[in-house]
């Protein structure tokens, strides 16, 4: 296990920046940490395989029963680094180099949130939109078609986050968890 | 040399990338002649939840004969909660089905002769139909469904065109496949 | 136009004068009318038709060029036949205005076998097999789409906002989510958009449904504009006093009539032009005007500027959301889900002969067709491909010597001569490109079937004409098979044979924004003309069209029948870029093979000519 540990867990054999992993938490093969500063994944949280965390320039905080999924990148944009809140979903191939992304917002797939941005609470970014640098999005925005947006009131919150419990249940049951490989 | 090298060929003549990444692969079917390039990525492993009790071996995603899935695309089923049961559920795609470069699908079911672009998303349970062309950057929103002779475009996608009798023979992928 | 190499095909029907064209397609030359000494030779003029000849053509440009060492043996006696035409007229220009209605892919082409004709959207009638749904999939009866409009009347509805689906969703959602209880959650309803979480909750007032299915009718009783009661209201009393209200205001040609009488104001009350009418037949009509008409919508423009004042911007629609709505609301908040439009099957008619070119399967979810008469199947098919990899589509550098190979693909169970006619410099535009391809002439192999494929690719990939996978018929076309610059041809398969073509573009300046036209697009119009012998069945000599009966063959004597046709094809190859340095203006490298000054002037043929032969084979 041991000399195994560092050089399957990333792509290369740096060694892993500090990482803080809630023992609920469920991470997947494959997942690329970079960086020094540390990485904290809270409680119940998911993350699918191949996804990628780079601390480089600052820490990454991730809530709790949050899912990041497949190849989605997440950097910290500098030194205060990148908070997610709690039941935040990313989806695949977005590239996110927010500073704050508040709790229950969803963020859909391919989508790019510059550097500094900060995404307020229960937003919702429709596939492939596009943030601008320290653009910053009031709680309850839809992003939608070519970047349009819109106040979300539609009252869903509160099924989506029900939604997300159940969804992270499922991902418990389908994913293998290799958390304790990437535990120092 | 080079290119032969870079693929698998399967029994069926599914040549599959040695760099794609399958997870699950008890739960895909491919059915031949299936082209599977580098960075591809196929959630086999995202399968449907059965009941307590049942351990049936379900099927996560079906691809037809001729299909080709091009460089960083990915195939996931889709997911929803049905019944207070949250699960995934398995996605089909027909015979000759191409995915452009960097194209993420969820459908439920994709039809024969669909052609979808460049770095497109096909949301969550939308459905093709056959003979259907999506160009490149089309979002199609979930629960979709996309009729027969369609071409589609837009952030939501929306029919833009109707296709001409003759799109079987356009979208056809045995030429491409003879060219792997 | 989006993306290079496009190939387009000039449909005949672009022509001024199409009652000519309606009438020549409609009955093919009679062999009475083509001169026979002209069989085997390449211009095939009628001396008896001039104008049938002009109408037919696609045109032609005074300067073609035939870019071939093998000079046509006939070429005196057609410069003689050709002089009396007035050239100028018969252009072809692929960026005239009139050619862009003309130009279509061959994918969209039909071909008419009654005419021999292609047929393009624009000359080919359609006609609804069944209306259907394109979300739901189901088929609506003509019936409904006459009595409720072309819109579903079942359960599917767009976002006002962002034109995705519309879901149904509980309002009350910890209710369907909470797990093992509650298998069909209980209303009441929103209609939920997960693409831009648009709900009916945010409409003034908001829409709750009741329950989950037969939305359009709970729609149509919540989403009432005054405009659509004062509308119902109009057609009650007009119907009314129609005095029969089951009578279908379109059907019945007296229906019509009186309506008609409406409009020219003969309707309401005064006899002076009653007796007129009666006595054709119609009942006299008394027509009360509605009480006090009202006039709804036209609110107030100050009213919405105040409203505008107060809700801002961002909360009214944009112009796409705006046209997509019945009486165009102005803001976000009066917009109302819109009912998916229906789609339609179509069959298609030649609207020359009337026969049918396409008719799909009526059921809605089937693909397949019982009659698809597509061009594709019928006249061969061009493409074109860099040889060298390093041609920029789009970046196509001046004074450079740009190769291509371009490949003819025979649909036909026949082999087909071919001849490939292009002006030595493209026309239409002052910064012309030299093009010359260099073997004009060649034979391409019939599409035989795929054993046949099969047993031919065994074979080395031939370079000559030995290598074709069906020889063409002794006696036939001799002139070509001993045409020595066959060796030219770049490479030959079982139904394709592909050819190198040069391109020389010129130096353009940049005029994209200062003209409307796109000088620097560079498309090459080339006159592709085929020559087959096809196998007539006897009882249906019109039958044989494109794929001709091969079971005749066995029976001795079988009669063939020349057939030839021609079109102007459309390269769009790309677009010229800016000079680059070092190379400079010159003559090509590959001999210019027509001595310059003798130019060849395209013949005139009719697009489609069929002479029967003697019997050439038993």
């Amino acid at each position: 296990m041991g000399p195994k540990r560092s050089g399957a867990s990333s792509a290369s054999s740096a060694p892993l920046p500090p990482l803080s992993i809630d023992p609920t938490a469920v991470l997947s093969d494959a997942i690329s940490f970079s960086g020094t500063y540390p990485i904290t994944i809270g409680a119940n949280s998911v993350l699918h395989p191949r996804c990628k965390l780079n601390s480089a320039e600052g820490p990454i905080v991730i809530g709790s029963n949050c899912i990041i999924s497949e190849r989605t990148q997440l950097i910290a944009p500098d030194i205060d680094g990148l908070v997610l809140g709690s039941y935040v979903h990313v989806e695949v191939n977005c590239h996110i180099q927010a500073a704050r992304i508040g709790d229950a917002t969803s963020i859909e797939v391919g989508t790019k949130l510059g550097k500094g941005s900060c995404i307020g609470d229960n937003c919702t970014l429709s596939p492939q939109s596009i943030i601008l640098d320290v653009d910053v999005l009031p709680a309850f925005t839809v992003v939608y078609g070519e970047n349009q947006r819109r106040m979300d009131t539609s009252a869903t919150a509160v099924a989506r986050n029900e939604t997300m419990l159940a969804h992270i249940d499922c991902l418990k049951k389908l994913l293998l968890n290799k958390s304790e490989k990437y535990m120092r | 040399m080079s290119q032969k090298s870079e693929y698998i060929q399967t029994e069926t003549g599914n040549k599959v990338s040695r760099k794609s990444l399958i997870i699950g692969s008890q739960n895909i079917i491919l059915g031949g002649k299936t082209i599977i390039q580098a960075d591809c990525c196929i959630r086999g492993d995202l399968r449907r939840l059965v009941p307590q009790g049942q351990n049936a071996a379900a099927v996560a995603i079906a691809v037809g004969r001729y299909c080709f899935l091009s460089k960083s695309c990915l195939l996931r089923p889709p997911s929803k909660t049905y019944r207070g049961q949250f699960s995934y559920y398995p996605m089909k795609l027909g015979d000759h089905v191409f995915v452009g470069e960097g194209s993420v699908v969820e459908a439920a079911v994709i039809g024969s002769y669909v052609n979808i672009g460049k770095n497109c998303v096909i949301g969550k349970f939308s459905i093709i139909k056959d003979c259907v062309r999506i160009e490149d950057g089309t979002v199609i929103a979930p629960n979709s469904v996309i009729p027969s002779f369609s071409s589609v475009e837009g952030h939501p996608g929306i029919v833009v065109e109707e296709l001409p009798e003759t799109a079987a023979e356009m979208l056809e992928l045995k030429e491409l496949y003879k060219s792997i | 136009m989006s993306s290079f190499p496009y190939i387009h095909i000039s449909c005949p029907c672009h022509e001024d004068r199409p009652q000519t064209l309606t009438l020549d397609s409609a009955r093919p030359i009679t062999p009475l009318k083509s001169p026979s000494k002209h069989d085997f030779n390449f211009p095939l003029t009628d001396p008896h038709t001039p104008t049938k000849r002009r109408t037919l053509l696609g045109g032609f440009t005074p300067s073609v060029s035939f870019d071939s060492g093998n000079i046509n043996l006939d070429l005196d006696e057609e410069e003689e036949e050709l002089t009396d035409e007035d050239d100028d007229n018969n252009n072809f220009d692929p960026r005239d205005p009139r050619s862009a209605f003309s130009l279509f892919p061959i994918e969209n082409l039909l071909y008419c076998e009654d005419c021999h004709q292609i047929r393009c959207p624009r000359c080919v009638q359609d006609e609804i097999v069944c209306w259907y749904c394109p979300s739901c999939l189901f088929e609506v009866p003509s019936s409904t789409v006459k009595s409720d409009g072309n819109r579903c009347t079942r359960n599917c509805y767009l976002c006002p906002v962002c034109t995705a689906l519309l879901a149904v969703i509980p309002v009350n959602h910890s209710s369907g989510h909470s797990g093992t209880h509650s298998d069909h959650p209980t209303g009441p309803f929103n209609l939920f958009c997960s693409h831009c979480h648009w709900t009916t909750s945010d409409l003034t007032p908001p829409i709750q449904l009741e329950k989950p299915t037969s939305i359009s009718a709970q729609l149509s009783k919540l989403t009432h504009s005054s405009q659509d009661s004062e509308f119902i209201r109009l057609k009650q009393h007009y119907a009314q006093q129609l005095g029969n209200a089951q009578e279908d205001f379109t059907n019945s040609p007296a229906a019509l009539t009186r309506l008609m009488g409406l409009y020219t104001g003969l309707g309401s009350g005064s006899g002076g032009h009653g007796g007129s009418r009666k006595g054709r037949g119609v009942k006299k009509l008394e027509m009360k005007e509605v009480d006090r008409p009202r006039e709804v919508g036209e609110e107030q423009e100050l009213e919405i500027i105040e409203r505008m004042a107060v809700e801002g911007l961002e909360s009214t629609t944009t112009s796409k959301q705006r046209l997509a709505q019945p009486h165009e609301p102005r803001f976000l908040s009066d917009l109302t889900p819109t009912a998916v439009l229906l789609r339609t099957k179509r069959s298609k008619r030649c609207r020359a002969c009337r026969h049918i070119l396409v008719k799909p399967e009526s059921k809605v979810q089937t693909t397949r067709f019982r009659i698809r008469l597509v061009a594709l199947n019928s006249i061969p098919s061009l493409t074109i491909k860099r040889l060298d990899s390093t041609i920029n589509w789009n970046n196509l550098i001046p004074h450079k010597t740009h190769r291509f190979l371009l490949t003819v693909t025979n649909p036909l169970f026949d082999p087909i001569s071919v001849s490939l006619l292009t002006p030595r410099r493209t026309p239409g535009t002052a910064f012309a490109s030299r093009v010359t391809i260099l073997c004009p002439e060649f034979e391409v192999g019939a599409s035989t079937d795929v054993w046949d494929d099969a047993l031919m690719s065994t074979k080395p990939a031939a370079s000559s004409t030995s290598g074709v996978a069906t020889p063409p018929v002794a006696g036939s076309f001799t002139s070509f098979s001993k045409d020595p610059k066959m060796s030219t041809v770049y490479e030959q398969k079982r139904n394709y044979t592909s050819v190198v073509i040069e391109v020389v573009p010129p130096e353009i300046p940049d005029t994209r924004e200062t003209r409307i036209r796109d000088e620097r697009l560079l498309e090459i119009p080339i006159y592709v003309r085929v020559e087959f012998e096809a196998e007539v069945d006897r009882d249906d000599e019109e039958g044989g069209g494109g794929k001709p009966s091969h079971s005749g063959a066995s029976g001795g004597a079988v009669q063939r029948e020349r057939v030839e046709y021609s079109y102007w094809y459309v390269i769009g190859v790309g677009r010229v870029g800016d000079p680059v340095e070092g190379v400079v203006a010159s003559e090509p490298n590959t001999p210019v093979r027509t001595p310059v000054g003798t130019p060849v002037k395209a013949p005139r043929t009719p697009a489609a000519m069929r002479t029967p032969l003697r019997q050439v084979r038993s």
